[in-house]
């Protein structure tokens, strides 16, 4: 998984970010201010950033040519949600631009984008004797390649992606089936179901009362 | 119809009208008088011939033998273009222009004895002053005389002729100068036309002022009402865009805690958490939802004060003083603060909950800017006749540059707006709402590094002891 930094001035919400990315395996550093953000630059070396705009000392503008330097990609996340910061944001090299307030998922969703445009898709995934391995675009369960159709990998490697958060069942069908598929979500039941069944993961994939389901990693 | 063709239209049919009448008056009269006096000479001469035929006259003389008398007259007053006819009884005796119709005069006959008989005849387009009378020695001759009187009508035509012509004339003339009058003394009004037509494009600096008349006026109360409008939209185009300020301030400042709770308390629905972590979830959004409901407060405090009456009172400062002291008195104590008291007036007429508000936010201000100890003095004192509150502290200060803008609510010295500092960025714009109730100025003296004084200079509300 990656590396990231946040920079972000409001403790709570530096926190928040930082709860979410190590729910689903990311490694983080927080910054408060500018200068923060530079020496945590010397010390580490990032994968990405999650950058405020308005920030004590330099602001976000301004620090975003120091991280295009160390060809760390930006993404900005800001309440700052006119079209010119926007378009400013992008204009300097930010990959992304995301406005608060953010849905946690979406923000993981985004995350994954900009990573796989990088060329550093997730790294291979083991748990309980299962190996899911992006690169190769397989499932084994003790060594043996389990059979998956599409449907189910796509929906093994959404719930891996958002590992230790509840999905819904609107969501699943939503990012594992497209947004212009008009299912029930009955298909999302029985499709966990057969996945549960084909890794033997009864427990792993838990479901969540009446909301959805999540894959717990200890 | 415009007011130019107006004045146009009336200024040519008045002065048509008067020289037509005029002229024609003048003529009529001139034509009468000509006519008298041809009427006066015509009478007179006839007299004067009766006269003289009577004189040549005997008693006993036969008709016969006065025919060569009367010839010699007829003679003499053919070659003055005088007709001259005389009748015996209705037969013509003698005449001296024949071609002259009996018809035309035969009525002339009756003449009495002694009178004359005068009439104006028409012949053949050819006027003739008719006069008819009787010789005395010989009442059966009628002598009848007409003079030529035709250049008398002639002149009165001409003249009517003559008139016409000049009225064309000089309607033609007048009508070119009314024209261009009409438009010179319409052109202020033109000009003011122009004016309203850009103050309702708005483009309200357009100034011109019309000439030194009633115009001038009327432009200059024009001037004023584009002045009026301009200033008024200025306040009110500054007044929408510090409101637009303030939506966009409030918008980021309640954005920030709403991401908090929205974002911690989806963590606790979804995520596999541990229990420290639901822990440090739900504290984040307890106090989140403190900071929301501490923004709330000050906006309501704020729109109070802005629409509040002050219920004044006559307070003893040495209370209000004693009550700040106690609301702060454990974080004074925790920060290692020392307040000094100083009174030099002991009471003055105020709002005490208001003026307690603004010295609270301006004793927090002063708390922040001392983060490592050191002295805030509250002050009462009389100055040039005024009383004053004063909070002063020997902390941080406020950069020269940003003193002007921090009574703009959510303005943050800080422009990170970051909440280690302080809140909403809305206890000063409190403070000058507070103290315009009061008729109070807030002064601010600040140096960085030195420290802060603010001074509450009320003005209306003198009462010292």
């Amino acid at each position: 998984m990656a590396h990231i930094l946040i920079v972000e001035d409001e403790k709570t919400i530096s926190d928040l970010i930082l709860m979410n990315l190590e729910m689903v395996g990311h490694t983080v550093v927080q910054a408060f201010d500018s200068m923060e953000a530079l020496s945590a630059t010397n010390d580490h070396h990032f994968d990405l950033c999650l950058l405020d705009i308005m920030l004590p000392g330099l602001d976000g503008f301004q620090l975003i040519d120091s991280f295009n330097k160390l060809s760390i990609p930006v993404i900005f996340l800001t309440a700052k949600d006119s079209l010119t910061d926007r378009v400013k944001g992008l204009n300097q090299g930010a990959e992304d631009y995301i406005t608060k307030p953010f849905e946690t998922l979406e923000l993981l969703a985004r995350i994954e984008v900009v990573m796989r445009r990088f060329g550093k898709p997730n790294a291979t995934f083991v748990y309980k004797e299962v190996e899911f391995s992006p690169t190769e675009r397989t499932v084994r369960k003790g060594g043996q390649i389990i059979n998956l159709t599409a449907q189910e990998y796509a929906l093994l490697e959404v719930l891996i992606q958002n590992r230790n958060l509840a999905l819904s069942r609107d969501k699943l069908l939503e990012v594992a089936w497209g947004y212009d598929y008009i299912g029930e979500t009955r298909t999302v039941d029985m499709h966990i179901q057969r996945l549960r069944k084909k890794l033997d993961w009864e427990d792993v994939i838990k479901t969540v009362y009446k909301y959805g389901y999540r894959l717990e990693v200890s | 119809m415009k007011l130019r063709s107006k004045i146009f239209i009336s200024i040519l049919l008045v002065s048509l009208t008067t020289l037509t009448i005029s002229s024609y008056y003048l003529i009529n009269r001139n034509h009468i008088d000509n006519i008298m006096r041809e009427k006066d000479r015509s009478l007179n001469e006839f007299t004067f011939l009766v006269n003289t035929l009577d004189n040549g006259i005997n008693a006993q003389s036969k008709k016969e033998e006065l025919r060569p008398l009367f010839l010699r007259y007829l003679e003499y007053y053919k070659t003055r273009d005088i007709i001259l006819m005389i009748y015996d009884d209705k037969e013509p005796y003698a005449v001296n222009f024949s071609e002259v119709d009996l018809k035309y005069y035969e009525h002339l006959f009756t003449v009495q004895e002694g009178t004359r008989q005068l009439q104006v005849i028409e012949i053949e387009n050819k006027h003739y002053f008719f006069v008819s009378g009787k010789l005395t020695k010989s009442s059966n001759f009628n002598i009848i005389y007409a003079r030529d009187i035709s250049t008398l009508y002639k002149l009165k035509s001409q003249s009517i002729y003559l008139s016409l012509l000049i009225a064309t004339t000089s309607t033609l003339l007048l009508g070119f100068l009314s024209y261009l009058y009409s438009k010179w003394i319409t052109r202020p009004i033109e000009m003011l036309n122009q004016n309203a037509k850009e103050i309702s494009e708005g483009n309200y600096s357009v100034r011109n002022i019309p000439s030194k008349d009633e115009f001038r006026t009327l432009g200059n109360a024009f001037n004023q009402m584009a002045e009026a409008i301009e200033t008024h939209t200025a306040q009110l185009e500054e007044k929408a865009k510090d409101l637009q300020e303030f939506i966009d301030n409030l918008s980021h400042e309640m954005n920030t805690p709403l991401t908090s709770i929205q974002g911690y308390s989806e963590f606790l629905i979804k995520a596999n958490a541990s229990l420290d972590q639901k822990q440090r979830a739900a504290q984040n959004i307890h106090v989140e939802a403190k900071r929301m409901k501490d923004i709330y407060t000050k906006l309501i405090q704020l729109t109070l004060t802005r629409v509040h009456e002050p219920d004044l009172s006559t307070v003893m400062i040495t209370d209000l003083f004693h009550e700040l002291e106690e609301r702060f008195i454990f974080q004074l104590d925790i920060q290692d603060i020392f307040l000094e008291k100083v009174i030099e007036i002991d009471q003055m007429t105020l709002d005490y909950t208001l003026i307690l508000m603004l010295l609270s936010n301006l004793i927090k201000n002063s708390i922040q800017a001392l983060p490592n100890g050191g002295t805030i003095v509250i002050k009462s004192y009389q100055h040039n006749e005024n009383p004053v509150l004063e909070v002063s502290d020997n902390g941080y200060g406020i950069p020269k540059d940003k003193i002007d803008a921090i009574m703009i609510p959510f303005y943050r010295v800080d422009k990170s707006r970051s909440r280690k500092t302080g809140g909403a960025g809305l206890g000063l714009s409190i403070c000058k709402s507070i103290a315009n109730l009061h008729h109070a100025d807030i002064v601010i003296q600040s140096d960085e590094g030195q420290g802060t004084k603010i001074q509450i200079i009320f003005y209306k509300t003198v009462t010292t002891s």
